[in-house]
Protein backbone atom coordinates (compact mmCIF):
# COMPACT_ATOMS: atom_id res chain seq x y z
CA UNK A 1 0.00 0.00 0.00
CA UNK A 2 2.70 2.42 0.84
CA UNK A 3 4.70 1.54 -2.21
CA UNK A 4 1.27 2.36 -3.79
CA UNK A 5 1.24 5.52 -2.66
CA UNK A 6 4.73 6.51 -3.21
CA UNK A 7 4.23 5.46 -6.78
CA UNK A 8 1.50 7.98 -7.34
CA UNK A 9 3.09 10.25 -4.80
CA UNK A 10 5.70 10.29 -8.09
CA UNK A 11 3.08 10.64 -10.84
CA UNK A 12 2.31 14.36 -9.30
CA UNK A 13 5.62 14.52 -8.12
CA UNK A 14 8.99 17.14 -9.40
CA UNK A 15 9.37 14.99 -12.49
CA UNK A 16 6.02 15.65 -13.93
CA UNK A 17 5.90 20.03 -12.81
CA UNK A 18 8.33 20.67 -15.73
CA UNK A 19 6.85 19.08 -18.49
CA UNK A 20 3.58 20.65 -17.51
CA UNK A 21 5.07 23.81 -16.91
CA UNK A 22 6.11 23.76 -20.67
CA UNK A 23 3.27 22.81 -21.94
CA UNK A 24 1.25 25.66 -20.07
CA UNK A 25 4.42 28.08 -21.26
CA UNK A 26 3.66 26.45 -24.97
CA UNK A 27 -0.02 27.03 -24.59
CA UNK A 28 0.33 30.57 -23.87
CA UNK A 29 2.79 30.83 -26.67
CA UNK A 30 0.11 29.24 -29.24
CA UNK A 31 -2.17 31.73 -28.01
CA UNK A 32 0.06 34.98 -27.87
CA UNK A 33 0.99 34.05 -31.51
CA UNK A 34 -2.57 33.96 -32.49
CA UNK A 35 -3.43 36.84 -30.78
CA UNK A 36 -0.77 38.97 -32.41
CA UNK A 37 -1.40 37.19 -35.87
CA UNK A 38 -5.37 38.10 -35.73
CA UNK A 39 -3.98 42.04 -34.46
CA UNK A 40 -1.48 41.78 -37.85
CA UNK A 41 -4.68 40.82 -39.82
CA UNK A 42 -7.32 43.40 -38.42
CA UNK A 43 -4.70 45.80 -38.87
CA UNK A 44 -4.15 45.54 -42.52
CA UNK A 45 -8.13 46.05 -42.55
CA UNK A 46 -9.32 49.31 -44.36
CA UNK A 47 -10.87 51.50 -41.50
CA UNK A 48 -13.01 54.14 -43.54
CA UNK A 49 -16.35 54.26 -41.95
CA UNK A 50 -15.59 53.91 -38.52
CA UNK A 51 -16.58 56.08 -35.79
CA UNK A 52 -13.00 58.54 -34.52
CA UNK A 53 -11.36 56.62 -31.65
CA UNK A 54 -12.05 59.71 -29.38
CA UNK A 55 -15.62 57.63 -28.81
CA UNK A 56 -14.05 54.14 -27.46
CA UNK A 57 -11.92 56.56 -24.93
CA UNK A 58 -12.91 55.71 -21.39
CA UNK A 59 -14.26 58.27 -19.37
CA UNK A 60 -12.06 60.67 -17.38
CA UNK A 61 -13.96 60.64 -13.84
CA UNK A 62 -13.02 56.43 -13.90
CA UNK A 63 -9.50 57.58 -13.26
CA UNK A 64 -8.51 55.12 -10.51
CA UNK A 65 -5.84 56.17 -8.11
CA UNK A 66 -2.73 53.52 -7.50
CA UNK A 67 -3.95 51.59 -4.47
CA UNK A 68 -7.51 50.69 -6.49
CA UNK A 69 -5.44 49.76 -9.62
CA UNK A 70 -3.66 47.55 -7.60
CA UNK A 71 -6.19 45.95 -6.01
CA UNK A 72 -8.24 45.97 -9.58
CA UNK A 73 -5.53 43.70 -11.27
CA UNK A 74 -4.76 41.89 -8.47
CA UNK A 75 -8.43 40.62 -8.25
CA UNK A 76 -8.85 40.14 -11.47
CA UNK A 77 -5.42 38.21 -11.54
CA UNK A 78 -6.09 36.06 -8.72
CA UNK A 79 -9.32 35.40 -10.61
CA UNK A 80 -7.58 34.43 -13.21
CA UNK A 81 -4.66 31.89 -10.90
CA UNK A 82 -8.31 30.23 -9.69
CA UNK A 83 -9.94 29.43 -12.27
CA UNK A 84 -6.33 28.22 -13.60
CA UNK A 85 -6.83 25.44 -11.40
CA UNK A 86 -10.22 24.11 -12.20
CA UNK A 87 -8.26 22.14 -14.90
CA UNK A 88 -7.57 19.88 -12.31
CA UNK A 89 -11.19 18.85 -11.91
CA UNK A 90 -11.55 19.01 -15.88
CA UNK A 91 -8.86 17.13 -17.76
CA UNK A 92 -7.03 20.39 -17.98
CA UNK A 93 -9.43 21.57 -20.37
CA UNK A 94 -9.81 24.60 -18.96
CA UNK A 95 -6.51 25.29 -18.15
CA UNK A 96 -5.71 25.40 -21.79
CA UNK A 97 -8.43 27.11 -22.60
CA UNK A 98 -7.88 29.66 -20.05
CA UNK A 99 -4.06 30.37 -21.03
CA UNK A 100 -5.16 30.10 -24.76
CA UNK A 101 -7.69 33.06 -24.14
CA UNK A 102 -5.16 34.91 -22.04
CA UNK A 103 -2.32 34.13 -25.21
CA UNK A 104 -4.91 35.51 -27.21
CA UNK A 105 -5.87 38.84 -25.33
CA UNK A 106 -2.25 39.47 -25.14
CA UNK A 107 -1.18 39.04 -28.33
CA UNK A 108 -3.81 41.58 -29.57
CA UNK A 109 -2.87 44.24 -27.07
CA UNK A 110 0.81 43.75 -28.03
CA UNK A 111 -0.36 43.46 -32.01
CA UNK A 112 -2.48 46.45 -31.82
CA UNK A 113 0.38 48.44 -30.37
CA UNK A 114 2.69 47.91 -32.14
CA UNK A 115 -0.12 48.70 -35.36
CA UNK A 116 -0.52 51.83 -33.79
CA UNK A 117 3.01 52.71 -33.71
CA UNK A 118 3.89 51.95 -30.16
CA UNK A 119 8.31 51.05 -30.28
CA UNK A 120 9.40 47.86 -29.21
CA UNK A 121 11.05 49.39 -26.64
CA UNK A 122 8.20 50.88 -25.62
CA UNK A 123 5.75 47.64 -25.74
CA UNK A 124 8.22 46.16 -23.90
CA UNK A 125 8.97 48.58 -21.02
CA UNK A 126 4.96 48.26 -20.70
CA UNK A 127 5.17 44.56 -20.47
CA UNK A 128 7.82 43.15 -18.82
CA UNK A 129 8.70 44.55 -15.59
CA UNK A 130 5.41 42.84 -14.64
CA UNK A 131 4.77 40.62 -17.32
CA UNK A 132 7.33 37.98 -16.76
CA UNK A 133 6.19 37.50 -13.08
CA UNK A 134 2.75 37.54 -13.45
CA UNK A 135 3.11 34.70 -16.93
CA UNK A 136 5.23 32.81 -14.84
CA UNK A 137 2.85 32.88 -12.13
CA UNK A 138 -0.09 31.82 -14.35
CA UNK A 139 1.68 29.06 -16.10
CA UNK A 140 2.74 27.86 -12.74
CA UNK A 141 -1.28 27.47 -12.07
CA UNK A 142 -1.35 25.96 -15.73
CA UNK A 143 1.07 23.45 -14.82
CA UNK A 144 -1.02 22.49 -11.54
CA UNK A 145 -4.03 22.67 -13.76
CA UNK A 146 -2.36 20.18 -16.32
CA UNK A 147 -2.29 17.62 -13.60
CA UNK A 148 -6.12 17.31 -14.22
CA UNK A 149 -5.10 15.02 -17.38
CA UNK A 150 -3.26 12.70 -15.32
CA UNK A 151 -5.65 13.22 -12.55
CA UNK A 152 -8.80 11.98 -14.73
CA UNK A 153 -6.28 8.98 -16.42
CA UNK A 154 -6.35 7.57 -12.98
CA UNK A 155 -9.27 8.35 -11.42
CA UNK A 156 -9.92 5.12 -10.20
CA UNK A 157 -6.39 4.88 -8.10
CA UNK A 158 -6.13 8.36 -6.81
CA UNK A 159 -6.02 8.57 -2.90
CA UNK A 160 -5.48 11.15 -0.34
CA UNK A 161 -1.80 11.43 -0.66
CA UNK A 162 -1.71 11.87 -4.20
CA UNK A 163 -3.96 14.41 -4.16
CA UNK A 164 -1.45 16.00 -1.10
CA UNK A 165 1.24 15.77 -3.57
CA UNK A 166 -0.60 18.42 -5.40
CA UNK A 167 0.70 21.23 -2.75
CA UNK A 168 -2.62 23.36 -3.69
CA UNK A 169 -2.03 25.39 -0.35
CA UNK A 170 1.38 26.34 -1.35
CA UNK A 171 0.54 27.03 -5.16
CA UNK A 172 -2.26 29.05 -3.79
CA UNK A 173 0.21 30.50 -0.75
CA UNK A 174 2.76 31.52 -3.68
CA UNK A 175 0.43 32.69 -6.34
CA UNK A 176 -1.44 35.74 -3.97
CA UNK A 177 2.39 36.43 -3.11
CA UNK A 178 3.53 36.70 -6.17
CA UNK A 179 0.82 38.20 -7.78
CA UNK A 180 0.60 40.86 -5.21
CA UNK A 181 4.10 41.80 -6.56
CA UNK A 182 3.24 41.76 -9.96
CA UNK A 183 0.31 43.68 -9.37
CA UNK A 184 2.68 46.09 -6.88
CA UNK A 185 4.80 46.44 -10.13
CA UNK A 186 2.10 46.95 -12.49
CA UNK A 187 -0.05 49.54 -10.60
CA UNK A 188 2.84 51.74 -9.14
CA UNK A 189 5.60 51.50 -12.17
CA UNK A 190 3.96 50.61 -15.44
CA UNK A 191 0.93 53.20 -15.07
CA UNK A 192 3.36 55.78 -14.35
CA UNK A 193 5.05 54.81 -17.74
CA UNK A 194 2.28 54.23 -19.58
CA UNK A 195 0.80 57.84 -18.42
CA UNK A 196 4.29 59.43 -19.50
CA UNK A 197 3.56 57.53 -22.91
CA UNK A 198 0.35 59.02 -22.98
CA UNK A 199 1.77 62.06 -22.26
CA UNK A 200 3.86 62.34 -25.38
CA UNK A 201 1.76 61.22 -27.89
CA UNK B 1 -36.90 2.72 -30.33
CA UNK B 2 -34.17 0.55 -28.71
CA UNK B 3 -31.02 2.49 -30.28
CA UNK B 4 -32.99 5.59 -29.37
CA UNK B 5 -33.20 4.61 -25.94
CA UNK B 6 -29.48 3.41 -25.64
CA UNK B 7 -28.56 6.48 -27.16
CA UNK B 8 -30.54 8.66 -24.46
CA UNK B 9 -29.03 6.98 -21.58
CA UNK B 10 -25.02 6.93 -22.69
CA UNK B 11 -23.19 9.59 -21.07
CA UNK B 12 -21.20 11.61 -22.80
CA UNK B 13 -24.27 11.85 -25.42
CA UNK B 14 -25.77 14.82 -23.68
CA UNK B 15 -22.76 16.56 -23.23
CA UNK B 16 -22.03 16.44 -26.89
CA UNK B 17 -25.46 17.49 -27.40
CA UNK B 18 -25.07 20.90 -24.66
CA UNK B 19 -21.63 21.29 -26.90
CA UNK B 20 -23.31 21.39 -30.45
CA UNK B 21 -26.31 23.26 -28.86
CA UNK B 22 -23.79 25.99 -26.98
CA UNK B 23 -22.01 26.12 -30.85
CA UNK B 24 -25.07 26.87 -33.05
CA UNK B 25 -26.42 29.39 -30.42
CA UNK B 26 -22.90 31.68 -30.11
CA UNK B 27 -23.08 31.05 -34.11
CA UNK B 28 -26.46 32.31 -34.54
CA UNK B 29 -26.02 34.95 -31.46
CA UNK B 30 -22.36 36.56 -32.40
CA UNK B 31 -22.95 36.44 -36.10
CA UNK B 32 -26.00 38.03 -35.41
CA UNK B 33 -24.81 41.18 -33.89
CA UNK B 34 -21.58 41.48 -34.93
CA UNK B 35 -22.15 41.47 -38.50
CA UNK B 36 -19.30 43.08 -40.68
CA UNK B 37 -15.94 43.09 -42.31
CA UNK B 38 -14.18 46.23 -40.26
CA UNK B 39 -12.10 45.85 -37.44
CA UNK B 40 -14.42 46.54 -34.88
CA UNK B 41 -16.55 44.07 -35.55
CA UNK B 42 -13.65 41.50 -36.15
CA UNK B 43 -12.31 41.97 -32.85
CA UNK B 44 -15.90 42.02 -31.06
CA UNK B 45 -16.26 38.32 -32.85
CA UNK B 46 -13.02 36.96 -31.82
CA UNK B 47 -13.85 38.04 -27.96
CA UNK B 48 -17.12 36.80 -28.11
CA UNK B 49 -15.84 33.41 -29.24
CA UNK B 50 -12.63 33.22 -26.96
CA UNK B 51 -15.18 33.72 -23.99
CA UNK B 52 -17.83 31.46 -24.88
CA UNK B 53 -14.84 28.80 -25.08
CA UNK B 54 -13.75 29.87 -22.11
CA UNK B 55 -17.62 29.64 -20.38
CA UNK B 56 -17.94 26.42 -21.84
CA UNK B 57 -14.66 24.80 -20.16
CA UNK B 58 -15.27 26.65 -16.81
CA UNK B 59 -19.07 24.74 -16.96
CA UNK B 60 -17.43 21.73 -17.38
CA UNK B 61 -15.09 22.44 -14.51
CA UNK B 62 -18.17 23.72 -12.46
CA UNK B 63 -20.28 20.33 -13.21
CA UNK B 64 -17.41 18.25 -12.21
CA UNK B 65 -16.65 20.48 -8.49
CA UNK B 66 -20.29 19.54 -8.43
CA UNK B 67 -20.14 15.87 -8.44
CA UNK B 68 -16.94 15.97 -6.41
CA UNK B 69 -19.23 17.66 -3.99
CA UNK B 70 -21.56 15.40 -4.44
CA UNK B 71 -19.47 12.37 -3.86
CA UNK B 72 -18.13 13.77 -0.80
CA UNK B 73 -21.39 13.96 0.63
CA UNK B 74 -22.86 10.89 -0.31
CA UNK B 75 -19.42 9.10 1.28
CA UNK B 76 -19.93 11.66 4.90
CA UNK B 77 -23.41 10.10 5.02
CA UNK B 78 -22.61 6.55 4.81
CA UNK B 79 -23.45 5.86 1.47
CA UNK B 80 -20.83 3.65 -0.84
CA UNK B 81 -18.99 6.02 -3.81
CA UNK B 82 -19.37 4.99 -6.94
CA UNK B 83 -17.40 7.04 -8.80
CA UNK B 84 -19.01 6.39 -12.37
CA UNK B 85 -22.81 6.66 -10.77
CA UNK B 86 -21.70 10.22 -10.22
CA UNK B 87 -20.06 10.82 -13.61
CA UNK B 88 -23.25 9.17 -15.20
CA UNK B 89 -25.73 11.45 -13.39
CA UNK B 90 -24.17 14.52 -14.40
CA UNK B 91 -23.43 13.99 -18.05
CA UNK B 92 -27.19 12.80 -18.30
CA UNK B 93 -28.43 15.47 -16.68
CA UNK B 94 -26.78 17.62 -19.53
CA UNK B 95 -29.93 16.60 -21.23
CA UNK B 96 -31.45 20.16 -19.33
CA UNK B 97 -29.19 22.77 -20.65
CA UNK B 98 -28.82 20.27 -23.55
CA UNK B 99 -32.73 21.60 -24.21
CA UNK B 100 -32.59 24.84 -22.75
CA UNK B 101 -29.80 25.83 -24.97
CA UNK B 102 -31.36 24.55 -28.12
CA UNK B 103 -34.20 26.01 -27.33
CA UNK B 104 -32.82 29.19 -27.37
CA UNK B 105 -31.34 28.16 -31.08
CA UNK B 106 -34.87 27.91 -32.35
CA UNK B 107 -35.71 30.74 -31.00
CA UNK B 108 -32.92 33.31 -32.30
CA UNK B 109 -33.74 31.03 -35.95
CA UNK B 110 -37.34 32.23 -35.56
CA UNK B 111 -36.29 35.84 -34.52
CA UNK B 112 -32.49 36.84 -34.86
CA UNK B 113 -30.88 39.53 -33.35
CA UNK B 114 -30.51 43.13 -35.07
CA UNK B 115 -27.04 43.66 -35.61
CA UNK B 116 -25.54 46.64 -34.23
CA UNK B 117 -23.92 49.12 -36.71
CA UNK B 118 -19.95 50.75 -36.66
CA UNK B 119 -21.67 53.76 -34.20
CA UNK B 120 -23.70 51.32 -32.14
CA UNK B 121 -20.23 49.49 -31.17
CA UNK B 122 -18.84 52.70 -29.29
CA UNK B 123 -21.93 52.89 -27.35
CA UNK B 124 -21.52 50.11 -23.80
CA UNK B 125 -25.28 50.29 -23.26
CA UNK B 126 -26.48 49.93 -26.91
CA UNK B 127 -25.21 46.42 -26.04
CA UNK B 128 -27.34 45.97 -23.56
CA UNK B 129 -30.41 46.88 -24.57
CA UNK B 130 -30.21 44.90 -27.93
CA UNK B 131 -29.79 41.57 -25.71
CA UNK B 132 -32.71 42.67 -23.84
CA UNK B 133 -34.52 43.80 -26.90
CA UNK B 134 -33.99 40.36 -28.36
CA UNK B 135 -36.54 37.46 -27.57
CA UNK B 136 -34.15 34.79 -27.68
CA UNK B 137 -31.94 36.34 -24.80
CA UNK B 138 -35.07 37.51 -22.75
CA UNK B 139 -36.34 33.96 -22.93
CA UNK B 140 -33.19 32.72 -22.27
CA UNK B 141 -32.87 34.85 -18.78
CA UNK B 142 -36.74 33.94 -17.82
CA UNK B 143 -35.64 30.09 -18.57
CA UNK B 144 -32.27 29.62 -16.58
CA UNK B 145 -33.61 28.66 -13.04
CA UNK B 146 -35.85 26.21 -14.99
CA UNK B 147 -32.89 24.78 -16.69
CA UNK B 148 -30.53 24.72 -13.01
CA UNK B 149 -33.68 23.16 -11.39
CA UNK B 150 -34.13 20.34 -13.99
CA UNK B 151 -30.40 19.72 -14.11
CA UNK B 152 -30.38 19.51 -10.35
CA UNK B 153 -33.68 17.35 -9.96
CA UNK B 154 -32.06 14.78 -12.75
CA UNK B 155 -29.08 14.24 -10.55
CA UNK B 156 -31.23 13.90 -7.54
CA UNK B 157 -32.93 11.04 -9.27
CA UNK B 158 -29.92 9.39 -11.21
CA UNK B 159 -27.69 9.29 -7.89
CA UNK B 160 -31.11 8.16 -5.29
CA UNK B 161 -31.19 4.79 -7.89
CA UNK B 162 -27.93 3.58 -5.78
CA UNK B 163 -28.61 5.60 -2.38
CA UNK B 164 -31.27 6.75 -0.50
CA UNK B 165 -33.03 9.52 -1.82
CA UNK B 166 -33.06 11.61 0.73
CA UNK B 167 -29.31 11.50 1.28
CA UNK B 168 -29.03 11.88 -2.70
CA UNK B 169 -30.87 15.21 -2.38
CA UNK B 170 -29.10 16.62 0.10
CA UNK B 171 -25.91 15.68 -1.91
CA UNK B 172 -27.20 17.44 -4.80
CA UNK B 173 -27.77 20.17 -2.34
CA UNK B 174 -24.49 20.51 -0.74
CA UNK B 175 -22.90 20.42 -4.16
CA UNK B 176 -24.86 23.23 -5.28
CA UNK B 177 -25.01 25.44 -2.52
CA UNK B 178 -20.93 24.97 -2.73
CA UNK B 179 -20.87 26.03 -6.15
CA UNK B 180 -22.91 28.96 -5.18
CA UNK B 181 -20.51 29.81 -2.71
CA UNK B 182 -17.30 29.07 -4.91
CA UNK B 183 -19.30 31.32 -7.68
CA UNK B 184 -20.06 34.21 -5.83
CA UNK B 185 -16.52 33.83 -4.45
CA UNK B 186 -15.27 34.20 -8.03
CA UNK B 187 -17.51 36.96 -8.68
CA UNK B 188 -16.33 39.26 -5.57
CA UNK B 189 -12.78 38.61 -6.99
CA UNK B 190 -13.63 39.37 -10.73
CA UNK B 191 -15.74 42.18 -10.06
CA UNK B 192 -14.49 45.77 -10.67
CA UNK B 193 -14.65 47.47 -7.42
CA UNK B 194 -14.86 51.06 -8.66
CA UNK B 195 -18.82 52.23 -7.95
Amino acid sequence: MAHAGSAMQTAFGKYHWFGNFCCAVAVLLIGLASGMGIADWINSMPTEGLPSMGAFRPDESEDRSSWELFAFILRRNMTVFVVLLFGLVSAGIVTVVVLLGNGIAIGQLIGFAKGAGMSNVAVANLLLPHGVLELGVLCVAGAVGLQGTRIALRLPTLDRACLKSLHLGLVLAYGLASLSVAAGIEAFVTADYADSLRGQS
Amino acid sequence: MKGLTRLAKAPYVPVGFWLGGLAAFALLAIDGLFVGAGPVFVVARVTAYVTVGTLAAVTVAFVAMLGLACGAMLTWLGEPLNPRLIVVAMCRSYWWVGSYVWFGVALLAIEPPVALTALEMAEPDVLEARIGDTAAFAWMARLRYLALAGFLVTASWLLARESKPLNAILSVAFGATALGALTTALGFMAGDPMP
